[in-house]
């Protein structure tokens, strides 16, 4: 009972994660057409952001300030960068690997290989009873990435912004003929995607080591659940999110991370070989 | 009946025979001039060669791009260099069967020996048969599941990516293979021919195999079957409608890919003595694709000069100028470059107006 509680608790923290990377990429990939590898070290960068100012400004502001530095970023990314790799997915794939790599390099030319530990900002847990002890943080992580999943479907569908995105999904060109500024609304997609990965990352800094390689295994999780749930399609995302990272941990837990990353994309092959219909690139 | 591929890719007949046996007649003279620390990298580079041949069979035709590449170049090094040695990887470092009172080894290690001396001329030739087919298999059956889903082009690099972390952490588990130290001390395939500290064997022995498989592919893609497996990357639709079936052309496309790779493994084992689980890792794989994009996708002999140019750029900056640390910066910045300056890789970097100039007939289409 206890390894269970253990198990749901970290599964939901880890899904938590995976869902926000997740849905950074998928509006990413929707609206621009672009495969962001680069998303992990995004991740990465918020952790770094988390780790330099948490010891300064109280928790809230520290994730704050991931989301709009990395943000912020990634409007500098997208002017220097992405707006050249637009609607060409292997292209888009190979730029922004590169991409990853000259971030990893400029991380570790200007801050150093070291390994960093960010302390618990709200320590402590609560007992569920049977001995089981779940961390406040790791619920937070959960609470805060389905508040995130929520406010991005809202988004999504109530607000004119959402509107455009979504035309800009359906049809560029002819959003761009109608008259919405398409290449504001790539920025600005592009720009909240990276928040959303800085979020992720400053979310996830106080229960991993943080350190400049740090980004992959994030990154291949949140694609494998993107790679499950469809691009562009929120709620599903959600669900396959929440069931990796519970799929993980119970792997993870019982045995170790090795066989439970193993066990998961195996998983996930069968998942992708029985399905009945093919995984369709939908609408958001 | 196949139209539509672009004829314009493929250069007159003549010259690619004129080009082709030129470079032979090189390869095969410079060892006569070079010092043998120069034959010795190209001997290393040549499997590498046919590992980004591997790749660019998904990518330049077929619009795959692959991030998984270096697990099977690592899988079919593992399992040729198991083959060479003859033996598991031992765990205590020395052998300590005669200590025990059992003599009778492992199935595993009577196995590989039988094996071990099936060789022909020396030569053990199943350390290059058995990777080819355990791995074509596996990339056959991977290539079933992943291309069943719609837009492979998006899907099939992200699973690859996957499998490549998987199984990078797989032979860092794997203690048959020596788990994270790598498997060490293979002998070469040229062990039985001369002393193995003259490279020339090893030189020779690779460079047949690089010519082997860059003139099968110059020719592959020229015949019948090759144009098909174009088409489906031209416009896989059109070639639906016409009555094949696309994802028949990728599995089996796959299929040979990862045993081409698998074979490309097993000579580098043979070649460097070594093979680790960091050359499994998607990082290597990448790399891969990087030197594919420097030389030029699509090209017969992109993949050849794309590894020649970055390896060699690599020894330059790491023991010329001491840059050993930035290195992998640099790729970074030349992967982002050669995106988004030059899609074509050098061998793209469009030279139509000079030649029209030289020889008063161009190509329009690049």
């Amino acid at each position: 009972m206890q390894t269970l509680i253990n198990i749901i608790a970290q599964g939901l923290s880890l899904g938590g994660v995976y869902l926000i990377g997740a849905l950074g990429l998928t509006i990413i990939y929707g609206v621009m057409g672009v495969v962001n590898l680069a998303h992990g070290e995004l991740i990465m960068l918020g952790s770094y952001v988390m780790a330099l100012t948490v010891s300064t400004v109280s928790f809230p502001v520290a994730v704050v300030l991931s989301f709009v530095l990395v943000a912020g970023f990634g409007v500098v990314l997208d002017t220097v960068l992405i707006r050249f790799l637009y609607h060409k997915p292997v292209a888009s794939m190979l730029g922004t690997w590169g991409l990853a790599i000259v971030l990893r390099q400029a991380v570790i030319l200007l801050l150093g290989p070291q390994l960093r530990y960010v302390a618990l900002p709200i320590a402590g847990s609560f007992a569920l009873g049977y001995g089981a002890l779940v961390s406040w943080w790791s619920m937070l992580l959960f609470v805060v990435a389905m508040l995130i999943a929520v406010a991005i479907g809202l988004i999504l569908v109530r607000t004119r912004f959402g509107l455009k995105m979504r035309a800009v999904t359906a049809n560029s060109d002819a959003a761009e003929s109608i008259g919405i500024a398409t290449r504001n609304i790539n920025r600005w997609t592009f720009a909240l995607g990276c928040g959303l990965a800085g979020v992720a990352g400053a979310l996830v800094a106080p229960l991993r080591t943080v350190f400049p390689g740090m980004g992959l295994p994030y990154l291949v999780g949140a694609f494998l659940v993107v790679i499950l749930a469809g691009l562009g399609n929120v709620r599903s995302t959600v669900i396959w999110s929440l069931l990796i990272g519970l799929t993980f941990s119970a792997v993870a837990i019982t045995r170790d991370d090795i066989t439970a990353t193993i066990v998961v994309w195996c998983a996930a092959l069968i998942v992708i070989a029985f399905r009945r219909t093919s995984v369709v690139v939908s609408r958001v | 009946m196949l139209h539509f591929i672009r004829r314009a890719r493929t250069a007159d007949i003549r010259v690619q025979i004129a080009i082709g046996v030129v470079l032979v007649a090189i390869a095969i003279v410079a060892p006569l001039v070079t010092s043998s620390f120069v034959i010795g990298f190209f001997a290393l580079t040549f499997p590498l060669a046919i590992l980004a041949l591997s790749a660019d069979m998904m990518w330049g035709e077929g619009r795959l791009v692959s991030f998984g590449q270096g697990l099977f170049f690592a899988a079919g090094g593992y399992i040729g260099g198991l083959v060479l040695i003859g033996k598991q990887y031992d765990v205590s470092g020395s052998a300590l069967s005669f200590l025990s009172e059992d003599t009778q080894q492992p199935l595993m290690d009577r196995v590989l020996q039988q094996l071990h001396d099936l060789a022909i001329a020396g030569v053990p030739i199943p350390a290059l048969i058995l990777p080819a087919m355990i791995c074509g298999v596996v990339g056959l059956i991977i290539g079933m599941i992943v291309f069943r889903v719609a837009s492979p082009e998006v899907y099939f690099p992200l699973v690859t990516l996957g499998l490549g972390v998987v199984g990078g952490l797989w032979f860092n588990d794997l203690s048959n293979v020596g788990a994270s130290n790598g498997l060490g001390g293979i002998p070469s395939f040229t062990a039985e021919m001369g002393p193995q500290q003259d490279p020339i064997y090893n030189y020779m022995f690779n460079l047949a195999f690089v010519i082997v498989a860059f003139v099968g592919w110059a020719y592959f893609r020229r015949s019948r079957r090759g144009q098909i497996w174009r088409g489906a990357g031209d416009d896989a639709i059109r070639l639906e409608a016409l009555g094949y079936s696309v994802r028949r052309q990728r599995v089996l496309a796959f299929g040979a890919s990862a045993a081409l790779a698998a074979v490309a493994g097993a000579l580098y084992a043979g070649t460097s003595g070594y093979m680790g689980p960091s050359i499994a890792g998607v990082a290597f794989s990448a790399e891969v694709l990087i030197w594919v994009a420097v030389g030029g996708s699509g090209r017969v002999l992109g993949p050849l000069i794309g590894v020649l140019v970055v390896r060699w750029g690599q020894q330059f900056l790491s023991s010329n100028l001491g840059l050993q640390q930035s290195w992998q910066l640099f790729m970074g910045l030349a992967l982002i470059l050669v995106v988004v300056v030059a899609p074509g890789g050098l061998l793209g970097i469009r030279l139509e107006p000079l030649r029209q100039r030289l020889f008063g007939r161009g190509e329009t289409k690049a």
